[in-house]
C-alpha cells in the first residue's frame, strides 16, 4: 500500500492549513531567520531550546504517554520500521532521536555482540531515560550513548549501516541539514529509515485525527504527565511537519536514492526509506 | 496491514514467556546468541526472523525495501550467523526422524541454506526445555490444588485423545458404509482385479477374434 502522492497542503486545510501554507511558504526559506514551533514562529536560534523544554518536561512519562496516545500501536509501527530495516548480525545501527531506546533495545538484539548501535539524541533527559531503561533490560554491551544534534552529527563519513529516526525529524530546526548529515554518516549501500506523523490520506480520518489532536491529546497529556502545553506542541508540530511526497522530495535533494514512503494507520504515521548508494 | 508485526509480537511474548518458566534455558540459549534463523512457512505469507540473545529471543518479519509486499530476503548461505528455512507446517512433525530430512527436500517440502549447526541448537533448544508446570502452579495456587488442577488436564487431555480417536473411527464409518461416499482400501483393490481380468479377457477374446478373421480370409 503505498501513499498516494499528490498530498497537498491545500487538501488538509482545516482550520490550521493556513499555518501548514506559512510552514510550507516560509519557515523552510534558505536563508530566513524564522522558523516554527509548533503554529508559533520563533528565531531559528531559539527552537532548539524550546523543543529541548519540551522534552524535559515530557522524559519521565514519555514511553507511558505513547502507549496511552496511540493506543500501543506505535509498537506496531516500530515493529514494522524494524522489519523494513533488513539489518543483520554484525552491523552498525544508529538510532537517531532514539529517546527512550525502544528500536535500539530491538537492534542491539539483532545485530549481536559482533554489531553495534549508536542511541543518539540531542535531549540530555531522554537520554538519560533510555540509558536507565535499557540497561534495568540487560541491554549494555553493544551500545553506546551519544548527545548529539542531528544537524552535526559527531560521526565519522559512511560509518553506519542503517539509520533510524523516529517521530524525531519534525522537531528538528533544519531538516534538510539532518538529512545531509545521516547522508554523510550513512555506508554506501545503507539505508535510512524516517518514521514520522504524516497527513492522513482520508478527509474523514483527517478530522477525526484533528478533533483527537487539538481537543484530547492536551487533556490526556494533562491527566497523565500533567503537561498540556507540551502535547498542545506535539499536535502542532505534527501539522507543521512536510506531508509525504515533500519528505520524500527533501531525502532526494540531498542524495538518497530509491526513496519511497509507506502510509500506516491510513496516513497517520509514515515510513520513509532512502538507501546511500 | 500490520498483521505480520502482530503475529510476530505475539509468538516472541509466547516464546520469551516459555523460555522464562525454565530457569536452565539460558544454558541451550548459548551456543545461539548473535545467530538468526530465517523460518519461512509455507502457510504464512511473510518469514519469520528469529534473533537469538542472552535472554531469549526477537522475532520479527522481513518487509521489502521497494513495496509493501512482505518477501523472503535474499538468503544469505555463507554467513555462518545464519540460516534460512522453508517449509510447511505439515512437515514439522517428520522433522523429528533425521532420515527424513533427505527426502523432504528432495520433495520441495524442505528447504534449507545456512548454518545447519544453527537449527540444530534451536530444536534442541525446544526440545530440551524442562518446564514443571505443576510446580509453577503451586506457588500461585497451592500444592493441592496444582496437583488437582494438573490431574484434571491430563485426565482431559486423554478424554480429548479418546474422543477425537471415536470421532475418525466414527465418520470413517460414516464415509464408508452408511454413507458410501468413500471406499475401504480391499476395495480398490478387488476393483482393480476385476479391471485387471476384463482387460485379459478382452485381450483373449481380441487374440481369439483375429486368428478367426486370418483363417476366414485364407478361405477362398
Amino acid at each position: 500500500m503505498q501513499s498516494t502522492k499528490e498530498t497537498s497542503a491545500e487538501k488538509q486545510d482545516d482550520g490550521h492549513g493556513d499555518n501548514l501554507l506559512n510552514h510550507l511558504n516560509s519557515s523552510e526559506e534558505a536563508g530566513s531567520t524564522r522558523t516554527h514551533f509548533g503554529f508559533k514562529q520563533v528565531d531559528k536560534a531559539q527552537k532548539e531550546s524550546m523543543v529541548a523544554d519540551v522534552f524535559h518536561s515530557v522524559a519521565a512519562k514519555y514511553d507511558l504517554m505513547n502507549d496511552v496516545m496511540s493506543l500501543g500501536i506505535h509498537r506496531i509501527w516500530k515493529r514494522y520500521t524494524i522489519d523494513c530495516s533488513g539489518i543483520r548480525a554484525g552491523q552498525k545501527v544508529l538510532d537517531l532521536a532514539g529517546g527512550t531506546g525502544d528500536l535500539a533495545a530491538k537492534f542491539s538484539r539483532i545485530v549481536g555482540e559482533n554489531g553495534q548501535v549508536t542511541l543518539a539524541d540531542i535531549n540530555h533527559s531522554m537520554l538519560m531515560v533510555g540509558k536507565e531503561k535499557l540497561t534495568n533490560m540487560g541491554i549494555m554491551a553493544n551500545l553506546n550513548y551519544v548527545q548529539a544534534n542531528a544537524e552535526a552529527l559527531p560521526f565519522p563519513n559512511n560509518h553506519f549501516d542503517l539509520v533510524t529516526m523516529a517521530f524525531g525529524l519534525r522537531n528538528v530546526t533544519e531538516k534538510s541539514n539532518a538529512l545531509a548529515s545521516i547522508f554523510r554518516v550513512l555506508k554506501p549501500g545503507g539505508r535510512l529509515l524516517v518514521l514520522e506523523f504524516s497527513k492522513p490520506t482520508s478527509d474523514v480520518l483527517s478530522k477525526v485525527y484533528d478533533t483527537y489532536s487539538f481537543h484530547l491529546l492536551p487533556k490526556i497529556g494533562q491527566l497523565v504527565a500533567n503537561d498540556a502545553e507540551s502535547y498542545q506542541y506535539l499536535a502542532e508540530s505534527i501539522r507543521m511537519h512536510p506531508d509525504q511526497a515533500t519528505l520524500e522530495g527533501m531525502m532526494k535533494d540531498v542524495g538518497f536514492e530509491q526513496t519511497s514512503y509507506t502510509n500506516l494507520t491510513g496516513g497517520i504515521v509514515a515510513l520513509h526509506r532512502g538507501f546511500k548508494f | 496491514m500490520h498483521q505480520a508485526q502482530v503475529i510476530t509480537a505475539a509468538v516472541e511474548i509466547a516464546i520469551n514467556k516459555i523460555l522464562s518458566l525454565d530457569e536452565e534455558s539460558y544454558l541451550l540459549l548459548q551456543p545461539l546468541i548473535s545467530k538468526q534463523c530465517e523460518i519461512k512457512l509455507h502457510e504464512l505469507p511473510f518469514p519469520l526472523v528469529f534473533s537469538f540473545h542472552a535472554k531469549g529471543v526477537e522475532v520479527n518479519s522481513v518487509v521489502s525495501a521497494i513495496s509493501e509486499d512482505i518477501t523472503v530476503e535474499r538468503k544469505q548461505s555463507t554467513s555462518h550467523n545464519r540460516c534460512a528455512i522453508s517449509l510447511s507446517v505439515f512437515v514439522i512433525n517428520e522433522l523429528k526422524d533425521t532420515s527424513n530430512i533427505t527426502r523432504l527436500i528432495r520433495e520441495n517440502k524442505l528447504d534449507f541454506e545456512g548454518n545447519l549447526q544453527i537449527a540444530q541448537n534451536m530444536s534442541g533448544l525446544f526440545a530440551g526445555l524442562n518446564i514443571d508446570i505443576e510446580e509453577l502452579l503451586s506457588t500461585r495456587i497451592g500444592d493441592i490444588a496444582a496437583h488437582n488442577t494438573m490431574q484434571s488436564a491430563e485426565s482431559f487431555g486423554r478424554l480429548i485423545k479418546h474422543n477425537h480417536k471415536l470421532a475418525i473411527q466414527a465418520l470413517s464409518d460414516v464415509i464408508l458404509d452408511k454413507k458410501p461416499i468413500g471406499v475401504r482400501p480391499i476395495m480398490v483393490e478387488n476393483y482393480i482385479q476385476k479391471v485387471s481380468e476384463v482387460r485379459d479377457t478382452a485381450a483373449r477374446l481380441e487374440a481369439r477374434l483375429t486368428i478367426l478373421e486370418n483363417k476366414a480370409g485364407r478361405k477362398p
